[in-house]
């Protein structure tokens, strides 16, 4: 039995501020954006209903959906037993319930979690990834899946997602209206006002998805956060992500003596290059700034 | 974005001159002995490529006598010249206080640069003992570590050699070291595939 306690960080304050802030954009960018549509006399009750219900099938189902795609094999405490209690021992540990666990035949390294609530939950691993860490590490990591179960970051990102399914809908719909008529052709502002509500609609939908891929790397720093607390370990998370990155391989082989042009001290300092880089269109954050919170942590106590 | 533009106007680097940024080393030193996590910095070297038209590398150890016996407040950091398997030299400095090794090695790497040989020296090197404190108490180890300063990057990596064979290095504790020497506000390069390793350190 894992016997750890489960340690309380502080709150990362700016983080959490960060992601209200992001949820609370997100609901002005829709608000403002449904009162434009209903201004603009666009019918978008149908759209809504038909996006919920296909948004609402896949929320429920999605566990089963993604084990499927993936070719995930279900395990027990009797087919594998040293994973199992790794996942059992920490969701003990932070009192949420025991999820389901799956592993992958891929060499790829990777883990997730998925599932609509800490019920319906699944933490799955790839046998890459199992190979390439140690026991704390792949403890570590299993601990940052849980964190997105017990943080029910597939609820928030679903929901934030089905504001932009909507939005990608409206976009195509209008699309095809401008190209075949339709919807402008009963519109008293004629095709140059659907024009209009087609590009305020892509606008939208380009704000909306920055805004989403911002929140999602919000809940990567917020469940390695969390992660920290279910194993206590934020050290071992930063290793596992180091060795997942392959950041450790940019590290060179060569002699520093080979360098010739290391040994002035007349070349301009690099102080400014390749630093503080963060794509906002990436769906998580850098490793090297995920693996400087962590190590922080560290002194968090 | 706006990380960016912040991290322009922070950046450390930034004005800083190369004492600025060794002395660094000197304020995060004295935290980490505090907390059992680096010890016993008493020797560095200054590595340079020898060079017999320099009339100062060529009288060195009279040199650095001069630099570092004579005149007020001098340091009186021993040290010897040594070559090493590269065709490389090496200046190595011990002192048992790690603000006037520091100060040593300043001075010497500024005495050899304003004589005409700057463009010789490779990089300051100094030698550290490492606690590796991840996981609280159970996997403690400690390793001798290096940390290099390189005048063009203005700034220091880590550097831990597994062997003296080209490529053997312990990539995971020279960025865990990294880390926590930039936690601690040592200059860092935070490019990782500038840390170019120097094999053979004879100290």
């Amino acid at each position: 039995m894992d016997s750890n306690p489960v340690t309380k960080f502080h709150k990362d304050k700016s983080l959490i501020l960060r992601m209200y802030f992001t949820i609370f954009m997100l609901g002005v960018l829709y608000g403002i954006f449904s009162l434009f549509l209903l201004a603009s006399g666009v019918p978008i009750t149908f759209i809504v209903l038909i996006v919920g219900v296909m948004m609402l099938f896949q929320y429920y189902t999605s566990d089963k959906l993604v084990l499927k795609s993936t070719g995930a094999k279900i395990i027990n405490e009797n087919s594998d037993p040293a994973l199992f209690n790794i996942v059992r021992n920490l969701a003990n540990n932070y009192s949420m319930p025991m999820p389901k666990v799956a592993v992958i035949e891929s060499n790829v390294p990777n883990a997730f979690a998925t599932g609509r609530n800490p019920d319906n939950s699944v933490v799955a691993i790839t046998t890459g990834i199992r190979e390439r860490l140690t026991e704390l590490e792949l403890r570590a990591v299993i601990g940052h899946e849980l964190a997105h179960v017990a943080n029910q970051d597939m609820k928030v990102l679903a929901i934030a997602n089905f504001l932009t399914t909507i939005t990608s809908f409206l976009m195509t719909m209008f699309f095809w209206n401008m190209m075949f008529g339709g919807m402008g052709r009963n519109r008293n502002n004629g095709s140059s006002g659907i024009m209009i509500v087609y590009l305020v609609t892509i606008i939208v939908y380009f704000i909306g998805q920055l805004l989403v891929l911002s929140l999602t790397r919000h809940r990567e720093y917020g469940a390695d956060h969390t992660g920290a607390e279910i194993t206590g370990d934020p050290e071992s998370l930063a290793s596992a992500l180091e060795k997942i990155s392959g950041s450790l391989a940019r590290i060179p082989d060569q002699d520093l003596r080979k360098l010739q042009t290391a040994n002035a001290f007349l070349i301009i300092p690099s102080a400014l290059k390749g630093e503080g880089s963060m794509n906002l269109f990436s769906t998580h954050p850098p490793v090297e700034e995920r693996v400087k919170r962590l190590r922080n942590l560290k002194h968090r106590f | 974005m706006i990380n960016k533009i912040l991290h322009i106007f922070k950046s450390p680097r930034k004005n800083l001159n190369d004492w600025d940024v060794l002395f660094t080393l000197d304020k995060a030193c004295r935290e980490l002995y505090d907390r059992g996590e680096i010890s016993a910095a008493r020797k560095a070297g200054v590595i340079f490529h020898p060079d017999d038209k320099n009339l100062y590398l060529s009288n060195l150890q009279k040199e650095l006598n001069a630099a570092l016996y004579t005149g007020e407040g001098s340091t009186k950091t021993s040290f010897s010249i040594l070559d090493d398997s590269h065709s490389t030299k090496w200046i190595v400095l011990e002192d048992g206080k790690f603000y006037d090794l520091l100060s040593s090695v300043f001075t010497v790497g500024n005495a050899i640069n304003s004589n005409g040989g700057g463009e010789n020296i490779i990089g300051l090197v100094f030698e550290f003992f490492f606690t590796d404190k991840r996981n609280s108490q159970e996997n403690t180890e400690t390793t001798k570590v290096y940390l290099i300063y390189r005048y063009d990057l203005k700034a220091f990596y880590p550097f831990v050699p597994t062997g003296d064979t080209k490529g053997e290095r312990n990539r995971i504790i020279e960025n865990r070291l990294g880390s926590a020497l930039k936690n601690y506000g040592v200059i860092i390069e935070p490019r990782l595939e500038k840390w170019l390793g120097l094999w053979g350190i004879p100290f």
